[in-house]
């Protein structure tokens, strides 16, 4: 795999998540919430991330790819 | 740290996505459906903050597989889960990274992977609650400190509350507006669920258990 694939997967995994962000929720008539629209993974790829952390892989990835840039660039 | 060790972690992380990610029908949906619904696969459109397109109806029925919007509610996140198996009237929603839930007849009978799990449900009497309303009986199955299943009973009561026309990414539906109303000893939960003249249920708004408290899905 190369550098630039990895940065691809990394801004899949960003644009994945950044849809919807200021959609109202669905909600029922007393309010309460059904469905989230925000923090929507509209990438099915990435899950739900685990419950555990949700989302967590979705920052390491974009970290990583960009440690990968900045080395492939010659920087530090 | 070098560029291999980092492609290695990259690599882990990515494979870490479950059962499904090792190919096969599932993982060529998933592939699918993330280029078709993150709007743009330019890394370059993503990176420079170009807004993805959202989710529509013709990308869904693309797809060669079910699928369901979920939100864990108390967690505040959505993702999607697809159609993983069919056990007579229990059908089996997977998620890529291993979560699933079992719904009978529409109604949440089993979770794994969400932590404080559904362990299984008897939701016969509920089931039949939803054509006429009326007071029933649910038993619901947790794990205890031990690692034993504990069986808890809740008493509850299904009223219809009104018809409302819900819209599911660009189609609309005609439903009655049904709640479950639960009371046990530890715990009480109400339950919601559009349901259309059909006896489907598009839209449902589920207890799981006291910590991951509820979970909404959309049926696509």
């Amino acid at each position: 795999m190369k550098i630039t694939a990895l940065v691809a997967a990394a801004a899949l995994a960003t644009v994945s998540t950044a849809a919807l962000a200021d959609s109202a929720n669905v909600t029922t008539q007393a309010g309460e919430v059904v469905m989230v629209e925000k923090n929507q993974f509209q990438g099915i790829g990435a899950g739900f991330g685990g419950l555990g952390g949700f989302g967590a892989i979705v920052p390491f990835v974009v970290v990583v790819g960009t440690v990968i840039a900045i080395e492939a660039s010659g920087g530090s | 740290m070098t560029i291999k060790m980092l492609l290695v972690l990259v690599l882990a992380a990515l494979s870490a996505c479950g059962p499904m990610a090792s190919g096969g029908m599932g993982m060529t949906v998933v592939e699918g459906l993330t280029g078709r619904l993150a709007g743009s696969v330019d890394p370059r459109a993503a990176t420079e903050g170009a807004a993805p397109s959202v989710l529509t109806r013709e990308a869904i029925e693309q797809q060669n597989v079910e699928l369901l919007r979920v939100s864990i509610i108390s967690r505040e996140i959505t993702s999607f889960v697809l159609l993983g198996g069919q056990n007579g009237s229990k059908v089996t929603w997977l998620s890529v990274d291993g979560l699933s839930l079992t719904l009978d007849g529409g109604l949440l009978v089993a979770t794994r992977g969400f932590g404080d799990d559904l362990m299984g449900a008897d939701v016969a009497a509920a089931l039949r609650s939803l054509n006429g309303g009326g007071n029933h009986m649910r038993t619901l199955e947790f794990l205890d400190g031990l690692d034993q299943i504990e069986r808890q009973v809740f008493e509850c009561s299904t009223v219809a509350t009104g018809l409302e026309t819900i819209t599911i990414v660009e189609r609309s539906y005609a439903t009655t507006v049904l709640e479950e109303n639960c009371v046990g000893e530890n715990a009480t939960f109400k339950n919601t669920y559009w349901r259309d003249a059909n006896g489907v249920i598009w839209q449902a708004r589920q207890w799981i258990s006291p910590l991951v408290g509820y979970l909404g899905y959309q049926k696509l």
